[in-house]
């Protein structure tokens, strides 16, 4: 009996550390192995001072590495120049719409970024309304320029949000301390609210750098090989060129360069979480100043821009030159026989393949996450534990690398009508971490004596308790990971053929064999379909949002 | 045998504190209030207790069952945490109802005891309300009925009135310490308040640093604690006097208006209400603290001026 009762307590501890490493589990099958798998097929003849001696290699290598970096490093700059004053404008006032201001500044990040690049392209390209009439503007829609403008686009919400989200939930107490001590303005920004507040938008840009570093849409579409990253050349060597050793050389590149400002915005996020951590909800400041109209003019200057550039896809995808004539061309090619005939597949494939991925991506990694948090809790770990750190390899990894192991290691394996479990699976772990993050944010608000008390009780804590009361952290991280899923272009653009390609790579697609208005209508689509999943958080969990 | 027994209960957790070894009996309808300072190990031992956590080594017995190695829902053991865990989005019905549907009650018999339990604890006007539009003294009653709607065999109570303002709180005690005895409710409640604890024990016992150091009535444990500890904690002044400690609780010591040769100078003096309360610096720079009855002479007293204390009773300290 009194065996029986120590067996079953040891069963219950092994189960609650299976579910805890669950997603770590997930990520070391699907990621860790094949890119071990991968690095060790590198040939054993061809060692890395080997191949930088031959003159081509490192060229090409240089040229990449430089290219990542200084697009990271600028992207970054401007992400922060052009997001944090945003940032701390949102924080920091109080004012109508103040919500609504905030998702729509934040909407850029959330998008794929194959729209974006499309955005800009349909907005500053040198055929487009306003790129053939206002020549500079062209050199914001290609090269270098393009690639910084779209990064920055993409990441200045980034660290806006970052930036808003500290500064809001500094502690006022504090602030109103230093007044009474006689510190001025200035010195209560420097040392109190504005110190966190600098935190979290370098933090953003970090981030912005790694995001950019890693960059593939933009440099592939709109970069030219002059402007390939790391990223971008991996693709290009091995799906172009089929040039898998050296695709493999650059793949160890990117992820040993990673590694060092994963671990920077690790320690920073930590910090920043046992600094601002115990603050949990919102201050609602209604702090007057000089700033608050230049503010507000900066915000809807951002915002306008925001709108346009968004708005011209769906505005060319009906009407390319702007104001000839409305034509739904783009539509009925997509929607049409032609993509049977261009691509072989029924026109709704691409939509049908985009809500599959998105499903099961949301559902495997939420239940990996639901799992995760319910172990966590069960063995009382600590929010910051290390045993955590798996869930940051996929931001180590990047997703072209994912894909390029992955497909090396399980295409031979499988039927080429099975491609569609290796882009899920891909997109799931690319999912994980942002995923985790919500659900943990949802938990936490729930005290250990929620679930406790239920056991005393003899009732079921995670189905009765737990469940409802995180229910739109929850659902939160269903929309994201499908959210995620419906914009990861990287990966999903290697490993899919035209019968499994979702809308984004459809996009790409349909942009490469030169049908602009198809493309735009794609992109129209996708575009409308990321902003009512964005709608959708917004409403039922606006405070869930995390770092994609 | 006491109705329940824990015997050489030791647990050992992560940062090294241990609990143990812990030996305790309490008698069925009695209330048991366990009391120390924060981070001694009240609330682990509630822990063990429950079934939330498991000890290393020792047995629990309550009523006549050995529940030591039973998961936390087969004890029948009731626990009323600190934060009182009521389900918020739950109506206070339903967190009543909660346990009872838990073991697949019928909803009629459900409906019957919670409107039996909501009843004895005037709580049936909350019951189709959530836990937050509902007063805090509601919400301890509600934490009380989910629990004793189960008939535990023994409630466990973890500082449950923390959160509530004094006044509530000594009503809310009155209240427990009836139900308690109108229902033969035998309770271990946890406790930093030393005022809290002696009320409603029938017998206290004091944890420092995991160990249970003394158990008695809580007469004999305020008025002989025998122990400088424990003494020190329910606020005894522990003096050196010829080379003996003896401890003198504040409200034993008294402004003598004629010498005494007891002198010491008044370092800080403040009105509490019925009595003064005076620090004094005695020899070798001790401090005492004086609790004082109110009279119009007292009010002159200054910080520095020199007075002569009384000694109306004292304990000898017989262990450290």
């Amino acid at each position: 009996m009194a065996g029986n009762q120590v067996m079953n307590r040891h069963a219950s501890t092994v189960l609650k550390w299976a579910m805890f490493f669950s997603p770590s589990i997930f990520l070391i099958l699907v990621i860790v192995v094949p890119v071990v798998n991968l690095f060790s097929i590198f040939p054993g003849d061809l060692n890395l001072v080997s191949l930088f001696k031959s003159g081509v290699i490192s060229k090409l290598g240089m040229e990449a590495i430089y290219n990542s970096t200084v697009q990271g490093s600028i992207s970054a700059l401007f992400s922060f120049i052009v997001g944090f004053p945003l940032g701390l404008f949102l924080g920091r006032y109080r004012f109508r719409f103040r919500r609504f201001f905030r998702s729509l500044i934040v909407l850029p990040f959330f998008l794929p970024s194959i729209v974006v690049v499309i955005a800009f392209i349909s907005i500053f390209g040198s055929s487009s309304f306003l790129g053939s009439r206002i020549f500079f503007l062209r050199y914001i829609s290609y090269g270098l320029p393009g690639i910084i403008a779209v990064n920055t686009f993409f990441n200045a919400p980034l660290v806006a949000f970052l930036t808003s989200i500290t500064i809001e939930r500094a502690d006022r107490s504090l602030e109103e301390s230093a007044k009474t001590l006689g510190a001025d303005q200035f010195k209560i920004f420097r040392t109190v609210w504005g110190r966190d507040g600098v935190l979290a938008g370098l933090s953003g840009a970090l981030l912005a750098f790694l995001y950019s570093f890693a960059g593939f849409t933009a440099p592939l579409i709109i970069g030219g090989t002059g402007n390939f990253t790391i990223e971008a050349w991996i693709y290009f060597l091995v799906k172009t060129l089929g040039n898998v050793n050296l695709g493999v050389l650059f793949s160890l590149f990117q992820t040993v360069i990673l590694v060092i400002p994963v671990m920077v915005y690790s320690l920073i996020w930590m910090r920043e979480k046992r600094v601002t951590g115990t603050q949990e909800e919102a201050n609602e400041w209604t702090a007057r100043g000089k700033w608050r109209g230049a503010g507000k003019i900066y915000m809807y200057a951002f915002s306008l821009i925001e709108l346009v550039i968004l708005g011209s896809v769906l505005v060319s995808s009906i009407d390319l030159n702007w104001g000839t004539r409305i034509s739904f061309s783009g539509y009925y090619t997509i929607f049409g026989n032609s993509i049977h005939s261009t691509f072989g597949i029924s026109p709704l494939v691409p939509f049908l393949n985009t809500v599959f991925y998105g499903t099961l991506t949301a559902i495997i990694s939420t239940l990996l996450g639901m799992m995760w948090i319910v172990g966590k809790r069960r063995l009382r770990l600590s929010p910051d534990s290390i045993l955590d750190s798996f869930q940051f390899i996929p931001l180590v990894i990047p997703g072209i690398v994912m894909a390029f192991s992955v497909s090396i290691m399980f295409q031979g394996n499988i039927s080429p009508g099975y491609i569609w479990i290796l882009i899920v699976l891909v997109q799931t772990s690319v999912a994980v971490p942002i995923v985790l993050r919500i659900i943990s944010s949802g938990f936490s608000r729930i005290p250990d004596s929620m679930w406790e008390a239920p056991s005393t009780l003899g009732g079921n804590a995670f189905f009765e308790i737990e469940l409802p009361l995180a229910g739109s952290a929850l659902g939160t991280a269903l929309m994201f990971g499908f959210a995620i899923s419906m914009g990861e272009f990287t990966a999903t653009n290697f490993l899919s053929t035209y019968t499994f390609m979702p809308l984004s790579v459809e996009i790409y697609s349909l942009q490469s064999l030169k049908l602009v208005s198809a493309s735009y209508a794609a992109a129209s689509v996708l575009l409308l379909l990321s902003f009512l999943f964005f709608y959708i958080i917004q409403r039922i969990g606006e405070n869930f949002i995390a770092i994609r | 045998m006491q109705y329940v027994s824990i015997n050489g209960l030791r647990k050992t957790y992560r940062g090294n504190f241990t609990l143990g070894d812990i030996n305790m009996g309490v008698n069925r309808g009695e209330i048991f209030t366990l009391m120390g300072p924060s981070g001694s190990g009240k609330t682990s031992l509630l822990r063990n207790i429950s079934g939330l956590d498991y000890p290393d080594s020792g047995e629990i017995i309550v009523s006549d069952r050995n529940v030591t190695g039973l998961p936390v829902d087969r004890r029948n053991i009731g626990l009323i945490f600190q934060d009182l865990a009521l389900f918020p989005h739950m109506s206070a019905y339903d967190n009543i109802a909660y346990g009872l549907r838990s073991r697949r009650m019928n909803e009629k018999k459900v409906s019957e005891k919670v409107e039996e339990i909501a009843s004895l604890l005037r709580i049936e006007h909350t019951l189709d309300r959530l836990p937050s539009r509902i007063s805090g003294g509601e919400r301890q009653r509600v934490a009380l009925a989910r629990s004793i709607v189960l008939s535990p065999d023994l409630l466990l109570m973890d500082e449950p009135m923390s959160s509530l303002d004094p006044e509530l709180r000594s009503e809310v005690r009155g209240e427990i310490k009836s139900i308690s005895r109108n229902l033969g409710l035998t309770i271990i409640y946890v406790t930093h308040d030393i005022q809290e604890g002696l009320y409603l024990g029938d017998t206290v016992g004091i944890i420092f640093r995991g160990k249970l150091m003394k158990i008695d009535s809580p007469e004999n444990m305020f008025m002989n604690p025998q122990s400088e500890e424990i003494a020190r904690f329910f606020g005894y002044n522990i003096i050196d006097l010829q080379g003996k400690k003896v401890g003198v609780h504040p409200s034993d010591l008294e402004i003598s208006e004629v010498h005494t040769g007891f002198d010491g100078t008044v370092e800080t003096i403040g009105f509490e209400g019925e009595n003064y309360r005076v620090s004094v610096k005695y020899e070798d720079d001790q401090i005492l603290q004086v609790l004082a009855k109110y009279s119009e002479e007292k009010r002159s007293i200054k910080p520095g001026d020199r007075i002569s204390l009384e000694m109306k009773r004292k304990i000898t300290i017989t262990e450290n």
